[in-house]
Formats: structure tokens, C-alpha cells, sequence
């Protein structure tokens, strides 16, 4: 069957910097030798085009939204085709009005210099990266940049922080202009197999996104998967004076009501949805940064947790960008979506904590922590009566069991009949799940994490990402990754929480909100379908 | 101190005069970045941003868009501008001028101690006064080519070169006349505006039909046929995968195979459909067929299409359905019960046209077109979107034309007249308020100034000239940029819109009135409340 492409859009800065791993990974684990197999069919994000010049482009499938001015060193017609070679200007006289050239970080100019053979420098991302066009390593499609030119970045006074400017600006000319991109590349595809929308739904961007979901479901019968992201930090998290304190809950009661909001549209307009975010609460504050051993990351760094969603996206898209073809986004929708249960969660295990002498069946066997944590937030994931769709990859089927000579006690393990990785797990999730149904998809390939990759590894972990048994050091190159969508009763409890958190805010108080034409009655009815959309998760409804 | 110190000390204000002198210095800066570009002879401004993207203009309205303004009084007066051009399409610079000039004016009879409500008393009688020397100097018209070349070549010669306005005066024109349908109102949205990256500006052209972005996907179908009938439909006809929840219940790929065949041939019964009539229609004829679709046609049914020799396109845009039934004639289908030949429109050439990846696809020589398309062309990005913003204003002048029957002389005629005018008529009118009349007349001046001015001549000297000679001639009188010498406008096909008078007249004097009535600016946020 011919490629199932996919068209992914991406709205807010936030979703941006994890989109710019994301498409780092991608462009990054491109092998051009021809020699590597690859599982991976690149053609379902990516497309293939001609610039002006007759030049062939490989460029992600993509539309992504930001502000004016946090594009900083990229310009807008996405780096590929080289502006300003002709100046025949008609005009006499004309005022140049220029702003300052920000200058490239090193990073940058030696993509530029030298193309994809910098790879082994280190660089300091950390205080390099302001902006997610800075480690940005793919060159975009000239369609791909949407810039919304009536607010700016970072600017206090006049910000887009409200659900409703979104809105109201997709009805603008903005809108008009990217459902136009947006039909252009779905016109290029032959069998489309669906959206993948991320977008920051703390601020004015839930609105444009839920604009453009509500566009797609009109207008084209394709499965839309969104994941709502909600940022690691926000700068002012960490108030210290009363005023600080004051403007912060504003801020964190307006950013709650458009989550709120955007959850509750969502409901209605996607095919599935998945919140994600690096903090263990999301709302409020976006909380405790979740744990992952042997990652010590940052939260108040948009560069290094991005990294982490863009992996946990990467990993669990593996399964429809299969090669085989065998699945589409929309069996996977379907999967998971019964009963109306629209919202999954999701959850990531980086790296997969295996030590380089032990085998799978041991690691399995003896751990005692699940393999991986939410990265929904303030959801737990329960441990039964779940959907559950798992993805893992880069355990080498070497690393299974011991031969069987050796075994010895592994023998007496139920797990030593198991004869592939996938069998194991597979097993290991009927344990330990009760009253579940997995699915289980096997990658060979692990997580390749080339720079421009944050660098938190901990020492302890060797080349392949697993746990080091001597004391070398060696620089991380891959890892194994776990990471699922999980779904059921348990999600009821996340509602619930935003429910009775959004139920408290005092709506009148909330001018922004007034301003923009949605009123406390609208408001309570929202509540009170948020709370109709939980009812799908009740037991009532199990199995 | 002021109240509201009392009750948040945190708040940040500007009293009385301060805060006038506040907003007036703010009006006079924006006023200073906006005037060099009024008028034909007025200066482009180039944008670059910081990553190098380029952008040229001299429209008021694209350049308040592009510009950060931070100043709240600045971008006031910015909003009230855009409003302008969004109600009217034109004036956006003027209005910016004007605004500023008043505060000007009112500045100096507010520093000789005049109450700004004086001012603006005397603002509003002279306003209404404006109005009715307004409505005296407008000239009916008929919907004339001629007259609109007129209106709209003034309104674009003031946006784009010389050379280029030239071609598109005359495409936006024949664009209006061509889908008007007489006594209403033409709808802009009938004439699409396409982009072409290609050759050169002055190659933008006006097509009598309608032009796509997209063309047929199947490298087997002809890339141009004659005498077309044309099948606009919103038929899906692409197979579209039901859900199963197959990550649990399939095994293997060819089960699903099996599916996925049985509920193909639901939508090649759709294409049979249409295959059958291009065969009961066109076979043994010298008649083509073309296929648009709004929903996807996939590689299967472009490849039936493609067999039986039929142009098939996927994905049209929403707003081409309305356009192509328009341009062609034809019903748009929503399905293929019913498909006959009255359905079908009809286009006498359809063509493709390839540029790099993208490709065009022209639906031309059609019976009646009531849709065009102006097909701008342009060597760069800039280049592009300078035209498309004029030729925008360009349809918007010439419809407020249309809708006015009416337009007045352009080139400052009617501020000379109107200053000749208010100044007689301030004598007539008792007390303090004359003054604020006097502020209004000089103010008016501001636009036949600034056209001296960025043509060269000396503002004073083409003023007095102005005034000798209007007082001298009972028709309005302007300015002729390339000599400096007083002319009749109407004489040079020196036109303006009516509307667009009127509503600068309007929205200038309210909102200069209500900057000056502004005694006290402050700064003061909802922090404080618990959200």
C-alpha cells in the first residue's frame, strides 16, 4: 500500500521547542549511505518538493504558529530558498528600516559552514538556546512558518494569553491563510491517514489550535490526534514579592481556564487527545518535575524537558510510521477511544534502566518500579483495567535471556519460554496488569540522541544508554525508550481534578476573559460538560 | 495626588497637561513616520527583519500592521487608522496625518491657556462644516470604465510604481465590471487574487475565469484541454478506512486486505458514475471533461479518470466551488445520484500551468464569467505581497465608487477648499469656538502640505499658490505633483473616493477630540485582585 501520510501542525512556542527535537530526531537518524535498514518510513512525515530553482527539498509535513519575534535567526520562508538575490527595485527612493541581525549561536553557524559533519562538537546549549529555532537542524517547507503578527513575543502588555484571542484570531486573515497551507499539503497526499496537532493549551494558542481541530473535523474525514502540551516552567513560578504572588495567580487561574477549555473542545473535535506535560500536577503550577532515573533534566529549561515529550512522541509514533504499514493512526484512535474515552494519557520510561551484564528477563523480573511514569499530568496511571498500547525500543533481542546453558534460575522463571523481546513484555504487562489489554510494538532501533540532543545523561549509563557495570565513560549515543497510551477509569480522577480546580476560580475576576465576549455563564456550562465528558470514565461503563 | 494613588500606590499616571503633552508628542511621532509616504510621490519603506525577511511598501495600513507600537497612545491612533482601512480600504496615511495635525494645532492654543473643550467644541462644528463642503464638491458619476480607471488608478498610484499601477487599474477594473451584476454591489470575494512567483510585476494579469493552486495528480491526464465541461463536486472519492479496533482484534495484514476491498468498491461505484456520463457526453464529440472535486480523489479513481482521459483535481479550495459554478456555470454536486448534463459548467480552454513543485491550473474562456481571478505575478516574495495589498485597495476603491455613485476631485482640491471655506465661515460663528475652527482649517492643510512636501516644492509656497488660485475659480482646486502648479484635478482624472472622505472627516475629529480631552493617563493593572 502507498505511504499513509501525515500532516502535523504544531501551535505555541512551547509545542515548538518540543517540535524542534522532535524534527531533529527525525532528520537526524536519516541515513544517507543506504546501508542501514530502517524501520521507519520517513515518507509519512516528510515530502518531497522542488524549490525554484529546480533544487530538491525534503521537508517535514508540517505547519507550526508562533509570535512575531521568537523566530529570532530563522527567517520565515523556513531557510530554504535564499531571499534577496534581485533588487530591482521599481523605486527611487526607499527608507530601509532594519533590525538588528541577532547573531547565530555556534551551533548554528556551523550547520550552516559545514552541514551534518559537526556532530561530534560539544556546544553549550544550556545558555545558547533562547529560542527553539536555535537548535533547530531541519530547513522547513517555505508554507511551514505561520507567523501571528499581531502579538509579540515575550511582550507583558499586549499578550496572547487568553483561549478566545486565539479564537477570534483564526477567524482573521490567519486563519483564512493556514487552513489554505493547510489544504495545499492534504491536496499533495495520496492516502492521508491523519493530523497530529500539538499545541501549548495554557495560552491564546489553545484557542487557535481548537479553531483549526474544529476546521479539520469539518472539513476532512481523517483521524486528528492532539496533544495538548502544558510548559515545564513558567517564569513567574517562583514569585517572591506579594505583587509577584498576586500577578502569578491571575496568570496561573487564566492559564487553567484555558486548559480548561481547550480539554473540554477537545472532547468534542478530536479524534483522540493526550495532555502532556514534565510537571507532576500541570495545573496551578505546572508542579514537581516527574523522575526519571539516570536524566538529571532541568524543568526550567523549555530546552531540555521538550526533549523529553519529543522522545515519548518520537517512541510512541513508531507504531504507525512503520514501514509495514500495517497500522494507522486511526487504529490506534480506535484503539483507544472507546466509550467516548477521547482523552488517553500517556507515559515515557527513558532510559530503559537495564544493566549492560543483565539480561531483560532479570531487569523484568526483579524491578519493582514501573517501568515508566505518567507524563500526563496529575494523572497516575493505574495498574488495571487499562487499554494500553506500548512501545518499546532498542532492547536487542541479545539482551533477552541467558542461553540455556546458563540460565539456571531464569529456568524457573514463567518468562524464560518467551522468545523474543515482544513475547516478554508482552507477558510482563499480563502480570502486572490485571484485567488489561496491551499491545505491544517492538523497535529495534533505539532512541539515537545526536546533538543537538540535551546532554543529561547521567554518568552512570554507558554508549547504548544502559547502566554501566565498570566506571569508563563513554558519551551516551542511544538509549532504549518505553513509552504508551494509556486509557481508562483512572483518567477519571485528572478530570476530576481540573474539574474541582477550575470550579474554584473565581470567573467575574477574570477580565481578560470578559473582554473577549465568554461569560460566567458560558463559563459554568463548560464545567458542567467537562464533567459530562467524565462520566465516560466511570465503572458503569467497564468492559 | 491623584485619587487612584490612594487606592493603588502602585499605579503610574500623568495629569493635566503632562498627559496631553503625552499624547501629543505621540501623535506627532507617529504622525513623522508616516508622512514621507503620502501620496504618488511619497517614499517605500523597506522592513527587514532580523533573520533578513524582506518587506516593501508605502501603504499606511500594512505599515502600521508591520510596525511594533509600543506607545499607548500611538497605537490608539494606529487602531483607529487600520479601522479606516478596514471599513474603506484607503485613507490609513491620511488619517495618521490628520490626527496628528489637530493635536498640532490644539497645542497651540492649549499652551496660550484654551480649555480643550473649547477646542473641541469648535473641532465638532467645523467638522460638520467640513462635511457639507464635502457633499458640495462631489461629482456623480455613472459606472463608467473610464471614471472607475480614474478612481482607482488615484487610489494605486499611491501605493504602487507608476509603470505597475497602470496594469493593475486596469485588471482590477475589469475585474469589478466583469462580475457586477448592475444596482448591487459587486462581491470582492467573486474576484480571487492568486499569486504566481514568476517573471516580472508588470506580467499581472486579470483572467476571465478562474485559476487553482493544484492541478491533476496523475502524470497520465492531459494538461490541457478544449471546449470542457466542468464537474465541480464535493464527492469523497478517496477510500477512507472504517475504524476497527484492529491493534487488538487483527492478527495479520491481509485480513485487513480483505476489508479494505470489500469497501473499495463503494467509492468506485462513484467514479463508474462519473466515468458514465463523460462517456454518454463526450465520446465521439470533440468534448472533454474535467473533474474538481472538494474532497480527495485517491490514486485508484485518479487513475479511472485518468484512462477514460478525464482531468481530475482534489481538494479544491472551499470558496473555488462558489467561484467555479460562477465562472462556468454548473451546479456543484454532493453526489452521483442525479449527475446529469445540467449539472456540468462549461470552460472553453483548461490548462496547466508548472512552476517548480507548484502547480497552476487555469479554467478559461468561459460563457458568462460572474468570477475572475487577477493573477499577480512577481520576481520575489516582497514583490508579491506589496501587489496583493494594492490590488486589494485597488477593488475597494473602485467598489466604493460603484456604491457612492459618486466621487470628489482629488490631489488636495478638497482640503484647499475646505480650509478657503471653514475660514469664511469661522467668522460667522460667536466666541472661543471659532478658535477651535481655526485649529481645523489649518489642520486640513496638512495633506496638500506633506504632497508638497515629498514631491519637492516648498509647503508654503504651493499652499499660498494653492489658495490665490482657489479663491479665484469656483471649482475645487489641487495640487499637480509633477509640475507644483495649482490644477483642476478632475481635469487629470484626479479622483477619490467619496466614502473614504467622509469617514476620515469623521473618525480624525473624534478621536483628536478625545485625546485631548484626556487629562489624566494611567497604569494601573487588575494585580492587586485575587484572580
Amino acid at each position: 500500500m502507498s505511504t499513509r501520510e501525515i500532516l502535523t501542525l504544531q501551535f505555541g512556542h512551547y509545542a515548538n521547542y518540543v517540535g524542534a527535537h522532535f524534527w531533529n530526531l527525525q532528520e537526524l537518524s536519516f541515513d544517507y549511505t543506504g546501508i542501514v535498514k530502517t524501520e521507519v518510513n520517513h515518507d509519512i512525515l516528510y515530502r518531497e518538493g522542488q524549490t525554484a530553482n529546480g533544487e530538491v527539498t525534503y521537508t517535514p509535513r508540517l505547519l507550526l504558529a508562533d509570535l512575531k519575534g521568537s523566530l529570532k535567526t530563522l527567517p520565515e520562508s523556513g531557510g530554504l530558498t535564499s531571499a534577496g538575490e534581485d533588487n530591482d527595485l521599481t523605486w527611487d527612493n526607499i527608507e530601509k528600516i532594519e533590525e538588528p541581525t541577532p547573531p547565530k549561536n555556534e551551533y548554528l553557524t556551523d550547520i550552516d559552514s559545514q552541514g551534518p559533519s559537526v556532530l561530534k562538537k560539544e556546544y553549550n546549549f544550556e545558555q545558547d538556546v533562547k529560542t527553539w529555532t536555535d537548535y533547530l537542524y531541519p530547513r522547513l517547507h517555505e508554507r511551514t512558518i505561520n507567523i501571528v503578527k499581531e502579538y509579540v513575543h515575550g511582550d507583558d502588555t499586549e499578550s496572547m494569553d487568553v483561549y478566545h484571542t486565539g479564537k477570534s484570531l483564526w477567524k482573521q486573515d490567519f486563519g483564512d491563510a493556514f487552513s489554505d497551507n493547510i489544504r495545499r499539503y492534504v491536496e499533495e497526499c495520496d492516502s492521508m491517514q491523519g493530523f497530529q496537532v500539538n499545541f501549548d493549551c495554557v495560552d491564546g494558542f489553545s484557542g487557535l489550535a481548537l479553531s483549526c481541530i474544529e476546521h479539520l473535523s469539518d472539513e476532512y474525514t481523517k483521524s486528528i490526534l492532539a496533544y495538548p502540551i502544558i510548559p515545564s516552567h513558567f517564569p513567574d513560578n517562583n514569585p517572591t514579592t506579594q505583587e509577584e504572588r498576586d500577578k502569578s495567580n491571575l496568570k496561573d487561574s487564566i492559564r487553567l481556564v484555558n486548559t480548561l477549555l481547550s480539554i473540554q473542545e477537545l472532547s468534542e473535535h478530536a479524534t483522540l487527545f493526550v495532555p502532556l506535560c514534565t510537571g507532576d500536577k500541570g495545573w496551578r503550577k505546572p508542579g514537581n518535575p516527574r523522575k526519571f532515573d539516570y536524566i538529571n533534566y532541568n524543568p526550567e529549561l523549555y530546552y531540555h524537558s521538550s526533549a523529553l515529550l519529543a522522545s515519548a512522541m518520537d517512541t510512541l509514533s513508531q507504531k504507525y510510521r512503520h514501514k509495514s504499514n500495517i497500522f494507522t493512526m486511526s487504529d490506534i484512535c480506535a484503539d483507544l477511544t472507546g466509550y467516548g474515552r477521547k482523552m488517553a494519557s500517556a507515559s515515557l520510561g527513558m532510559p530503559l534502566p537495564l544493566n549492560e551484564s543483565q539480561y531483560l528477563i532479570d531487569y523484568l523480573n526483579t524491578t519493582t518500579k514501573p517501568i515508566y511514569s505518567s507524563i500526563t499530568p496529575s494523572c497516575k496511571i493505574a495498574t488495571d483495567k487499562l487499554f494500553q498500547l506500548i512501545t518499546v525500543r532498542g532492547v536487542p533481542e541479545s539482551y533477552l535471556k541467558a542461553p540455556l546453558k546458563e540460565a539456571k534460575d531464569q529456568m524457573n522463571i514463567p518468562a524464560y519460554r518467551c522468545n523474543n523481546v515482544k513475547e516478554m513484555f508482552e507477558l510482563y504487562f499480563q502480570a502486572n496488569n490485571f484485567l488489561s489489554a496491551t499491545n505491544v510494538t517492538i523497535c529495534e532501533k533505539p532512541l539515537e540522541v545526536k546533538t543537538p540532543y540535551p546532554r543529561f545523561f547521567s554518568n552512570e549509563l554507558n554508549k547504548y544508554g544502559f547502566v554501566r557495570s565498570d566506571a569508563s565513560q563513554e558519551k551516551v549515543e542511544s538509549c532504549a525508550v518505553v513509552a504508551g497510551y494509556h486509557n481508562g477509569n483512572f483518567l477519571s480522577d485528572m478530570i476530576e481534578k481540573l474539574h474541582r480546580e477550575t470550579s474554584r476560580i473565581k470567573f467575574s475576576k477574570l477580565h481578560k476573559f470578559n473582554q473577549e465576549g465568554f461569560e460566567s455563564a458560558e463559563y459554568s456550562e463548560t464545567l458542567d460538560k467537562l464533567a459530562e465528558f467524565k462520566d465516560n470514565y466511570e465503572d458503569d461503563f467497564e468492559l | 495626588m491623584a485619587a487612584i494613588s490612594l487606592l493603588n500606590p502602585k499605579a503610574e499616571l500623568a495629569r493635566a497637561s503632562q498627559a496631553l503633552a503625552v499624547n501629543i508628542s505621540a501623535a506627532k511621532g507617529i504622525q513623522d513616520v508616516m508622512r514621507t509616504n503620502l501620496g504618488p510621490k511619497g517614499t517605500m519603506k523597506m522592513l527587514v527583519s532580523g533573520a533578513g525577511d524582506i518587506k516593501i511598501t508605502k501603504d499606511g495600513n500594512v505599515l502600521l500592521h508591520e510596525m511594533q507600537i509600543q506607545h499607548p497612545t500611538a497605537s490608539l491612533i494606529a487602531r483607529a487608522s487600520t479601522a479606516q482601512d478596514d471599513a474603506t480600504g484607503d485613507g490609513t496615511t491620511s488619517t495618521v496625518l490628520l490626527i496628528g495635525e489637530l493635536l498640532k494645532q490644539a497645542d497651540i492654543y492649549i499652551s496660550e491657556g484654551l480649555h480643550p473643550r473649547i477646542l473641541t467644541e469648535g473641532f465638532d462644528i467645523a467638522r460638520g462644516k467640513a462635511l457639507e463642503i464635502l457633499e458640495s464638491i462631489k461629482i456623480p458619476i455613472e459606472v463608467k470604465r473610464s471614471d472607475l480607471l480614474d478612481v482607482a488608478r488615484t487610489s494605486l498610484k499611491t501605493k504602487v510604481h507608476a509603470s505597475l499601477a497602470e496594469v493593475l487599474t486596469e485588471a482590477c477594473v475589469d475585474a469589478v465590471l466583469t462580475i457586477r451584476t448592475p444596482d448591487k454591489p459587486a462581491d470582492l470575494h467573486m474576484v480571487e487574487i492568486m499569486e504566481m512567483q514568476h517573471k516580472t510585476a508588470t506580467e499581472t494579469a486579470l483572467v476571465k475565469g478562474v485559476v487553482m493552486d493544484h492541478g491533476a495528480r496523475h502524470p497520465d491526464m492531459p494538461k490541457r484541454v478544449e471546449n470542457a465541461y466542468i464537474l465541480t463536486c464535493n464527492i469523497s472519492l478517496e477510500y477512507e478506512k472504517t475504524e476497527v479496533n484492529s491493534g487488538f482484534f487483527y492478527k495479520s495484514a491481509e485480513d485487513r486486505e480483505k476489508l479494505i476491498a470489500a469497501e473499495r468498491d463503494f467509492i468506485d461505484q462513484r467514479v463508474k458514475a462519473i466515468v458514465e456520463l463523460k462517456k454518454k457526453l463526450c465520446d465521439g464529440t470533440d468534448k472533454n471533461f474535467v473533474v474538481i472535486n472538494q474532497k480527495g480523489i485517491d490514486p485508484l479513481s485518479l487513475d479511472a479518470f485518468a484512462k477514460e482521459g478525464i482531468i481530475g483535481l482534489r481538494r479544491a479550495k472551499r470558496r473555488n466551488m462558489e467561484r467555479l459554478a460562477l465562472a462556468c456555470g454548473g451546479v456543484a454536486m454532493n453526489s452521483v445520484d442525479g449527475l446529469s448534463e445540467e449539472c456540468l459548467g462549461y470552460a472553453g480552454l483548461v490548462y496547466e500551468h508548472i512552476l517548480g513543485e507548484e502547480k497552476f491550473t487555469f479554467v478559461e474562456n468561459c460563457k458568462n464569467p460572474q468570477s475572475v481571478t487577477i493573477l499577480i505575478k512577481g520576481p520575489n516574495k516582497h514583490t508579491l505581497a506589496q501587489i496583493k495589498d494594492a490590488v486589494r485597495d485597488g477593488l475597494r476603491a473602485i467598489n466604493n465608487a460603484i456604491e457612492d455613485k459618486c466621487v470628489i476631485p482629488g490631489a488636495g482640491a478638497f482640503e484647499i477648499k475646505a480650509n478657503t471655506e471653514i475660514l469664511k465661515f469661522k467668522d460667522t460663528v460667536k466666541g472661543k469656538a471659532r478658535l477651535g475652527i481655526q485649529a481645523y482649517a489649518e489642520a486640513l492643510l496638512i495633506i496638500p502640505k506633506t504632497l508638497a512636501i515629498n514631491s519637492g516644492y516648498d509647503a508654503q509656497d504651493t499652499i499660498v499658490k494653492l489658495q490665490e488660485e482657489s479663491r479665484l475659480s469656483p471649482d475645487p482646486i489641487g495640487l499637480d505633483l509633477s509640475t507644483g502648479e495649482a490644477i483642476k484635478p478632475t481635469d487629470l482624472g484626479i479622483i477619490d473616493n467619496y466614502v473614504v472622505k467622509k469617514q476620515i472627516i469623521n473618525s480624525c475629529s473624534v478621536i483628536a477630540s478625545n485625546l485631548l480631552l484626556v487629562d489624566e493617563i494611567m497604569r494601573a493593572g487588575m494585580s492587586s485582585l485575587k484572580g
